[in-house]
């Protein structure tokens, strides 16, 4: 009887341990938090990869590419500094720099530097070969971030309702004329924050 | 009838083993096609008819998928886009990410994609049920 006791918690045991193998790492977005009242990492994916979408689709920027830049060279953009009108504090960079990467691996945008550091040394390079030509941009990418936020219920029960919209417009620096508009909604709904979809 | 002790352990054991794998996490086999990885468990039909590939501007490969919810009721599915170069491997994507969605009863919805470069040839869609 003591031997079937030991087996079988020695079996329970080893079967417990197999379930909790799990590593702390996720790298699987399906499996990440999901918070209704603030955007999570993985909505700035989703908003980065629809709004690229959406813009390539349109060919604006391809056609901005054959219009402005020469011999095939990507078209030169500037990042303006994003508008957040949400009631919580954003980092856009996790939305532009996705949307940068995506961009520039398609070969028709180049982004300028955003960073002080970069464009000191850029100045001071010039200078000293002699170089007096500015790089201009051709393009503006302009960002804003709005929050939408709505409940019902009652007391004991209450859900939340979280839209969060990016929109951004491509702006043509010869006239000021938007050459694309894009907009992405990311809704949230629920009684509280939960893993993965 | 008196049960044979060793008898009684295997039988406890394997009793012990099957509660314990029933409690964790069950994995959906999941069945290939060439460009649709679709969970079995998912009632949608994603033939590969319903695919559509073109060329946006820029060369870039644009891909759209029909999907048909077969269940008579709403399906809530999560998807990802994988782009392929011409050697076959995955190119990196900054934006590719799992993306939730509900498909209603009896009804298609389309997918959109554009490739992040000019040098995918060819995607793969991956389509799992939310919540696994």
């Amino acid at each position: 009887m003591r031997t079937i006791a030991t087996a079988t918690l020695a079996a329970a045991v080893l079967a417990a341990q197999g379930c909790t193998s799990e590593s702390p790492y996720v790298t699987d977005d399906s499996k990440k938090i999901v918070t209704i009242q603030a955007l999570n990492v993985q909505d700035y994916s989703q908003a980065a990869g629809d709004l690229c979408t959406q813009l390539l689709q349109s060919g604006r920027l391809a056609q901005a590419q054959q219009t402005l830049a020469t011999n095939g060279a990507p078209v030169i953009v500037k990042l303006s500094t994003p508008i957040n009108e949400s009631d919580q504090r954003v980092d856009m960079a996790l939305l532009l720099q996705k949307m940068k990467m995506t961009l520039n691996t398609t070969g028709q945008a180049m982004f300028v530097s955003d960073d002080k550091s970069a464009a000191q040394i850029t100045e001071d390079a010039k200078f000293a070969r002699g170089d007096r030509t500015q790089t201009i941009p051709q393009l503006v990418l302009t960002s804003k971030l709005i929050a939408v936020k709505a409940s019902a219920g009652g007391f004991l029960s209450t859900t939340k309702q979280a839209s969060y919209v990016f929109q951004m417009n491509l702006v043509d620096t010869r006239n000021g004329l938007e050459l694309w508009n894009g907009e992405k909604d990311i809704t949230k709904q629920g009684t509280g924050a939960k893993v993965g979809y | 009838m008196a049960i044979p002790p060793r008898a009684t352990l295997a039988l406890a054991s394997a009793l012990v083993a099957a509660l314990a794998v029933a409690g964790c996490k069950t994995t959906n086999t999941v069945t290939s096609t060439q460009r649709i990885i679709t969970d079995p468990i998912l009632d949608l039909d994603a033939s590969a008819a319903q695919v559509r590939t073109s060329r946006a501007p820029g060369d870039l490969l644009q891909a759209q998928v029909d999907l048909y919810n077969t269940w008579i009721t709403e399906q809530n599915v999560k998807y990802k886009w994988e782009w392929i170069d011409a050697a076959g491997n995955v190119l990196p994507n900054a934006t590719s990410t799992w993306v939730g969605m509900n498909i209603a009863a009896k009804q298609t919805t389309t997918l959109t994609a554009i490739a992040p470069s000019p040098r995918a040839v060819d995607f793969r869609l991956q389509l799992r049920r939310a919540g696994d």
